[in-house]
């Protein structure tokens, strides 16, 4: 599995168990729960993976295997967002099969996002304001 | 010449070409100023004439405090069409546009400035601004209804208390920060509570102090209505700022003009409202997660402001971490909402 770390410019808390994630590049903002947010906060505390999936494996009732390819495409779409960087490394991760998986049912981690900043960053329509030639720095000013 | 500098610039510095622009601003119009309580620390604000105080100082109307001598903050304030005076350089890089016009930041040696839609503030820590615009009537309606609001982010964050978005109700004991998208019925909230004989710290950006107890402060008696709105809180026509205004434009209102007993500067904050339109008829208080909240509040305070603070959002978690987080399921009948809002407050 590869190996990654949260991107510095995803600025993030968790309050609740829910992870709120903000990109101050793109003004995009991010949910996570549950396993999502286990796993999101693992990556910044630099928890080893395997440790995390051994430990998602000891409270879900998945297998290894099915919570391994959960969490390498949950890594995957955090990646495509750009919220985690690859180191790139490799970690291994080999979780034993156990008879006494835990109870919780396992919800694969999910990332839910909202780009509605985009309209309140814009505030209010644009009007009377493409006429102007202040602030426009190519205007050289009058000496 | 009566806009002598305070505090000498540094030799080069955009200050000082700033200070120069507002001396003469000031030799062609004279100088006003004002006096104000803001988060509870006095500050000063020089205007070159009358021209700007008309078109901004009615958002502060209700936080003037004229006895006070000393000034955490001084601000200057000028336009250049009144006062026959040229415009300022323009300062910093270009950020990327957001469709409202060039976004310029500048950030050097403690000096930070933002033009944007087409006016000037500027920011020397620990405690000098400067405003300036190419007209009054130039100026969108957003940035003279919530004016200085660059500027009172800089200074207000140099001690520790964010700007954020929303709106805030309440009495003297305690009120409430209302935050959602637009859409959720913050302002509706907000705007029933003023009609209804809650105090009023804003609708739309508020100061939040997380420590050492969590406290709102008012920075604007403004408030904006949609159309709507308007028809809904017909009490509230008297106390538009503009009843001539361009179709896109929201009415704005003072809250102190038309109820000057109802704005407050500030009081302890009691919860974090989520509101919601239900569609009942009445209005209830649910419970809600603390990520909820925080969700509501934090984006948009980030993003509306420049630059984004990259400690606002564990400012902000810290504060929703210490109030209750709530729902507010909003029905049709207005004049319910801020009774519903008294007695939860009456019982926190």
């Amino acid at each position: 599995m590869a190996a990654y770390t949260t991107n510095p410019q995803a600025i993030h808390e968790t309050i609740d168990g829910e992870t709120i994630i903000i990109d101050l590049a793109s003004g995009t903002y991010y949910s996570l729960r549950g396993s999502g947010s286990e796993i999101w906060n693992a990556l910044g505390s630099s928890e080893p993976l395997e440790a995390v999936v051994a430990r998602l494996t000891e409270t879900y009732d998945a297998s290894p295997a099915e919570i391994v390819a959960a969490v390498e495409a949950f890594l995957g779409d955090l990646e495509a967002e750009g919220l985690v960087v690859s180191t790139n490394g490799t970690v291994a991760v080999e979780v034993p099969e156990t008879d006494s998986p835990g109870g919780e049912p396992f919800a694969p981690p999910k990332l839910e996002k909202f780009t509605d900043m985009q309209d309140i960053i814009l505030l209010d329509p644009v009007h009377q304001v493409d006429d102007r030639g202040w602030p426009h720095a190519a205007q050289a000013e009058p000496a | 010449m009566t806009g002598a500098v305070e505090r000498a610039p540094r030799s080069g510095s955009p200050v000082e070409a700033l200070d120069h622009l507002f001396a003469a601003a000031t030799d062609a119009r004279g100088t006003v100023e004002r006096r104000y309580e803001l988060a509870g620390m006095p500050v000063r604000v020089r205007f070159a004439g009358d021209a700007m105080l008309e078109r901004i100082g009615g958002s502060f109307a209700h936080l003037e405090a004229p006895g006070s001598k000393h000034a955490e903050l001084t601000i200057k304030v000028w336009d250049a069409a009144s006062t026959g005076t040229q415009a300022p350089p323009v300062l910093g890089t270009e950020l990327e546009a957001d469709g409202t016009g060039p976004i310029y930041y500048y950030d050097v040696d403690g000096v930070q400035a933002l033009s944007r839609w087409g006016t000037l503030s500027a920011y020397a820590a620990p405690g000098e601004g400067w405003f300036w615009a190419p007209s009054p009537d130039r100026m969108l309606s957003w940035d003279w209804a919530s004016p200085l609001r660059a500027i009172l982010h800089w200074w207000l964050g140099r001690h520790d208390i964010l700007q954020v978005h929303g709106g805030a109700v309440g009495t003297e004991a305690g009120g409430v920060i209302i935050v959602g998208r637009g859409g959720s019925g913050k302002s509706t909230t907000t705007l029933a509570c003023l009609a209804g004989g809650l105090r009023y710290a804003g609708d739309d950006y508020v100061a939040m102090q997380p420590r050492p107890e969590p406290r709102i402060h008012s920075l604007y008696s403004s408030g904006k209505l949609e159309p709507h709105q308007l028809e809904r809180f017909p009490e509230l026509e008297p106390a538009l700022a503009n009843p001539v205004r361009g179709d896109q434009d929201k009415a704005i209102v003072y809250a102190h003009a038309r109820f000057p007993e109802a704005t407050i500067a500030g009081f302890p904050l009691k919860a974090v409202l989520v509101p919601r339109i239900a569609g009942g008829e009445e209005t209830r208080i649910v419970p809600t997660s603390g990520s909820n909240a925080l969700a509501a509040l934090a984006p948009s305070t980030i993003f509306q402001l420049h630059p984004p603070q990259e400690n606002a959002l564990s400012e902000m978690a810290a504060l929703v971490r210490q109030v209750p987080s709530l729902g507010l399921e909003l029905g049709t009948d207005l004049g319910r909402i801020p009774d519903v809002i008294r007695s939860y407050l009456e019982t926190a």
